[in-house]
């Protein structure tokens, strides 16, 4: 990390992440909100996905944002500053899982409503796009995240990271705070889990997930239990 | 997406499938507003931390200050201390009057008398008299009296000049007790050593006061400055093994 020093004004709009921090910690009392709201879109998508609704992940990011503001000087500058505060919200949101302060019973996530009316920006506009085509796209887009929310919370927090932020694995880790193969591991688990659930949704041609059948979408399985099916009582 | 070779056909398709699922949204206002607002917390507590760090430096700074000024009090103490043993040990107490006669009339009770007495041994730098060395630290003594300087031997008084070597005793003592430092003892007498006195003199009776050990016509004992009253203070003088005081003599506060 740089030397710690406050900045200026102006100099808060130039100023690098490490730079930003470094003032931060340094007393400067508006270098933090600068570098929160660099990046809060990023981070906000990342809770969204990990937290599965809009007010359980303010929640989980108003969490990481108090503990980042506090820990600022733990930083020790051996990754980069938006991967530690993806870190510390992350394990904000998670923290909220385990601690079951989530609203699990959402039928549809909010911003699935914004999508069935524009569809993705990535990809098509309201002026272009075909109406059956965003709807058949939001659709699908509130099975993925339902079935997203069926995870275990570590694999569900690896699949965001990595296969919807595009972080590398390798990124994903340091946020995560895991080895890498730990990374490709709940990756690999949720992916085979998702494939099972969405079996309707996965084309036969690879890399083609086609539109959903008609008629009802399918119905999600609930998580199989691991434990052994218990037997009838033994007479004694 | 590129595609993973190590993923099968079907984990690709979860893959782009959940791509396709990215929260693209930008954090709604409300949201910011709500986060603007916590930041806005942090920052507020932030300064008071600070604001009460920076006091409490202060604080230490004052308690330092005045660590400072007790040490200073209690060296002055100590150097008082050095001069009354010059005057009491290396110096013959007698005086040149009578025992009603003044104390300016002496040798070196008068000089003592009328500078102070840490000024005094500086100013005489060893030149006329040879300053003890220190007998011991500044460390509170087995009887908890803070100090232990000086006293090596006891004061010598006579019977016959008591009156005016008590005198000028007393001038210098005054210094003495005005040091915040020194502490009573057990037996609520104020002493910066009794070392001269450790050897089965017992202070049992004797009452409050300042305790100077004396050895008064070869006897050994301790003069004992009472607390002032008014315009005048009490200075009794106890020998070892005798609980009433042998001599009594009062003087004029100034």
């Amino acid at each position: 990390m740089s030397e710690p020093r406050e900045l200026g004004p102006d100099a808060t709009d130039t100023a690098s992440d490490q730079e930003l921090l470094a003032a931060h910690v340094a007393g400067d009392p508006d270098a933090f909100g600068v570098l929160f709201a660099r990046h809060r879109d990023r981070l906000w998508a990342v809770a969204v996905r990990t937290m599965g609704n809009r007010e359980d992940a303010a929640d989980g990011l108003q969490d990481g944002l108090i503990a980042a503001y506090r820990r600022a000087a733990t930083f020790r500058g051996d990754a980069a500053v938006t991967t530690w505060l993806h870190r510390v919200v992350v394990n904000a949101c998670l923290d909220r899982i385990r601690g079951a302060k989530v609203r699990r019973a959402d039928p549809l996530p909010d911003d699935l409503e914004e999508y069935r009316d524009r569809g993705s920006a990535a990809s098509a506009t309201p002026a272009t796009a075909d109406p059956a085509d965003l709807s058949v796209r939001s659709e699908r887009r509130r099975l993925v995240v339902q079935a997203l929310g069926e995870l275990p919370p570590e694999q569900r927090a690896a699949l965001v990271l990595v296969d919807m932020e595009g972080y590398s694995v390798a990124e994903a880790a340091q946020v995560l705070d895991c080895a890498v193969g730990t990374v490709k591991s709940r990756c690999s688990r949720g992916r085979a889990r998702l494939a099972e659930v969405l079996a309707p949704l996965l084309s036969e041609a690879p890399g083609d997930p086609g539109h959903p059948r008609s008629g009802n979408p399918p119905r999600l399985r609930s998580v199989e239990s691991t434990d052994a099916p218990r037997g009838p009582p033994s007479e004694t | 997406m590129p595609r993973d070779p190590e993923l099968s056909p079907s984990e690709e398709q979860v893959r782009r499938l959940l791509a396709d699922a990215r929260h693209i949204e930008p954090m709604p206002d409300e949201v910011v507003a709500r986060l603007d607002g916590v930041l806005t917390g942090l920052a507020a507590e932030r300064r008071d931390v600070d604001h009460a760090d920076r006091s409490a430096a202060i604080a230490a700074d004052l308690a330092a200050a005045r660590r400072r000024r007790t040490a200073r009090n209690l060296l002055v103490a100590a150097a008082a201390v050095v001069a009354i043993g010059v005057g009491m040990n290396s110096v013959d107490l007698t005086v040149s009057g009578d025992d009603d006669g003044s104390a300016a009339t002496s040798d070196s009770g008068g000089a003592a008398a009328d500078a102070p007495p840490a000024a005094q041994a500086e100013r005489d730098g060893g030149a006329r008299h040879q300053i003890p060395e220190p007998q011991g630290s500044l460390e509170a003594d087995k009887d908890g009296v803070t100090g232990s300087l000086a006293f090596a031997e006891p004061v010598r008084l006579s019977s016959d000049r008591f009156g005016a070597q008590v005198r000028r005793l007393h001038t210098s003592t005054r210094t003495i007790t005005m040091a915040d430092s020194v502490s009573p003892a057990t037996d609520g007498l104020f002493s910066l050593s009794r070392s001269p006195l450790r050897a089965g003199c017992s202070t049992r009776g004797w009452g409050e006061g300042l305790l100077v050990p004396a050895r008064y016509d070869g006897q050994l004992g301790a003069v004992i400055f009472r607390k002032a009253t008014g315009e005048t203070q009490v200075v009794d003088l106890f020998l070892c093994g005798n609980d009433e005081p042998t001599r009594s003599t009062t003087l004029p506060v100034r």
